[in-house]
């Protein structure tokens, strides 16, 4: 299982690829990165074939925002899963989350152990 | 002509007591030396008329010594210097001086009157002859008196002098002393002291004018104290809004490295199990290395929301702070960021590029670091305001947000300026953006007191200039200039 992570946040790929080593050494989990909403968008056009079955994306970034992101995924890749990765778990930003179309809303600081449970859950 | 109250009751009053002298020492003096000159030019008259009566009957009736009593009549006059019987010859007209007392007085036909002496002509006819009575009287009562008059006069006039000085001093006293308090009172007043009272118990129009004062200068206090308190009250909320806004901004900030904080030491936990169970040596080599590594970034992160929190808490600390040399560039960058993720937390779809300028190696300027984030803080906030309202109007679908903070050293001095692409100020308001209270924001969203707080703390606080350029539809740049 491919997922793309995207947040603006440098050390979110260190935590990440230490946090699924195991997974990854088994071949379970792959995970590719991106440190903006543009960023992750070029990856996604980019990819031949693109196997990307789930995107964890941050809402605040500078430039095009998680929800930016969201909105052009849920357009073009309609069958793409997304998750909103944010530090403000409030009841508004979830909602809106779930009206653009999100598959599932993680808050800050991470659990692992809940994300986990989540992907394979979403699969 | 500038003339204060003082010379101009002393210019009456020693005007009145002139008057009165020119009065008292010339004009009724010689009136009353005319009506006595008068008088006596009569008396003498009736005197001369009464001897020349007696003489005639005498000389009518061959009575000599008859004669002798008619002149002997004026004789006790103390005043009386001559009396002299003129014979006039009938045919020539010639007068002749038949006899004169006292006896060796130097008589002529022709003296008359002068200053010291008035002299009278009776005309008589008897049978006889034909003649005249000279009476020559001397003006030496009149003189006396004149000059009783005089010092009478003199003595009134330096009375009533004394009596128009003591009026004045009263009057000066009643009057100029207490409008002079009242105008002292009135400077001060003006100048700020609110406390001035003045004397009010006089029962007249200055008392209560003094009295007049008084209230008003206590109802001006009071209306001071309520503005001040209203004004402070405004202040606290402007800054506990900015703090809310804050707030938002700082949870976002805080959970973040909170984020790393806990999952890498979860992480480091799992790793070092991993440890004790491996026995392979390059494995224990490779997971000591994340493990260092692990706890650098815990490390940064913790220290990156401590440093989050005391910014919060000097932003809520009032306004006592010192100035400390504070490096204007980290200033600048957290705050940027935490008032964009301030807009963030509370508009959701809000968009914008922000861009940092930072000239590299700016000198630490001695700077109260609490006081002039909030400057900092308040032109981002109207900036992305300004941007967002933008994007509200505009239907282009070209226009992209975007904030620039640029800082730079030049002259002496550091630059910070803040430029957004945002609506911009029109040129109406553009004078009015710094005055207290003013603010184009709906009810509710601006005290109008961001931009002239911030005016202050630059120019009063930190000795710098706070400027503005915009163009309406186009940008607005606020420059900061602070002495280095």
């Amino acid at each position: 299982m491919k997922l793309l992570v995207v947040d603006d946040e440098l050390d979110v790929k260190d935590m990440f690829l230490q946090r699924f080593r195991k997974e990854i050494k088994a071949g379970k989990i792959s995970l590719v990165f991106a440190h903006s909403g543009e960023e992750a968008i070029e990856l996604l056009s980019q990819m031949q074939p693109m196997d990307i079955v789930l995107i964890l994306s941050d809402i605040n970034m500078p430039g095009m925002t998680g929800f930016d992101l969201l909105k052009i995924v849920k357009e073009k890749l309609p069958e793409l899963k997304i998750f909103m990765v944010s530090a403000y778990g409030d009841a508004l930003n979830m909602n809106k989350a779930k009206e653009h179309g999100a598959d599932g809303f993680i808050e800050k600081p991470v659990n692992f152990q809940l994300l986990e449970e989540k992907i394979f859950s979403a699969q | 002509m500038k003339l204060s109250l003082k010379s101009k009751i002393w210019i009456t009053m020693l005007s009145i007591v002139l008057m009165f002298a020119f009065f008292v020492l010339l004009y009724f003096p010689e009136q009353q030396q005319k009506a006595l000159l008068s008088n006596y030019n009569t008396e003498v008259q009736n005197l001369s008329n009464t001897v020349a009566l007696g003489v005639n009957i005498a000389l009518t009736e061959q009575n000599l010594e008859g004669v002798e009593t008619a002149m002997n009549y004026v004789k006790q006059n103390k005043e009386l210097i001559f009396v002299s019987i003129v014979q006039i010859e009938d045919s020539t007209k010639e007068k002749t001086i038949l006899q004169t007392v006292p006896e060796n007085y130097p008589v002529k036909v022709n003296t008359t009157s002068n200053d010291t002496m008035i002299v009278k002509v009776t005309p008589f006819i008897t049978p006889t002859m034909k003649g005249e009575i000279m009476l020559g009287m001397g003006t030496h009562k009149i003189v006396e008196s004149k000059k009783e008059i005089r010092n009478t006069s003199l003595m009134v006039c330096f009375i009533v002098l004394v009596i128009g000085i003591f009026i004045g001093f009263l009057l000066s006293k009643n009057i100029t002393v207490p409008v002079l308090a009242l105008r002292d009172a009135a400077l001060k007043v003006g100048e700020g002291d609110r406390t001035q009272q003045v004397s009010s118990r006089g029962q007249d129009e200055i008392g209560e004018l003094g009295r007049a004062f008084n209230k008003m200068v206590k109802a001006l206090s009071l209306a001071e104290s309520e503005r001040k308190a209203a004004q402070e009250q405004l202040i606290h909320s402007e800054k506990m809004a900015s703090l809310g806004q804050m707030t938002a901004g700082i949870a976002h900030e805080i959970k973040n490295p909170l984020n790393f904080v806990n999952n890498f030491s979860a992480l480091s936990v799992e790793l070092l199990e991993e440890l004790e169970e491996t026995t392979d040596a390059e494995e224990k080599l490779e997971i000591m290395e994340s493990l260092k590594s692990n706890l650098t970034k815990i490390t940064a992160h913790g220290k990156r929301a401590d440093s989050i929190v005391a910014t919060m808490l000097q932003h809520s600390r009032g306004t006592a702070g010192e100035k400390v040399p504070t490096d204007i560039n980290q200033l600048c960058s957290e705050y940027t960021d935490l008032s964009f993720h301030g807009i963030r937390a509370t508009s959701r779809e809000f968009n914008c590029t922000i861009t940092k300028d930072f000239e590299d190696n700016l000198p630490l300027i001695n700077a109260i670091p609490q006081d002039l984030s909030r400057v900092i803080l308040n032109l981002l906030n109207n900036g992305f305001y300004a941007v967002a309202d933008r994007v509200k109007k505009s239907e282009d679908p070209a226009y992209k947000p975007e904030v620039r903070v640029t800082t730079m050293k030049k002259d002496g001095s550091i630059f910070i300026h803040v430029r957004d692409n945002g609506s911009g100020i029109p040129k109406a308001i553009k004078d009015k953006i710094f005055e207290p209270f003013f603010t184009t924001k709906p009810t509710g969203e601006g005290t109008g007191l961001g931009l002239s707080l911030s005016y202050d703390i630059v120019a009063k606080q930190h000795q710098g200039m706070m400027s503005v350029q915009s163009e309406e539809g186009s940008y607005t740049e606020f420059t900061i200039q602070i002495p280095i």
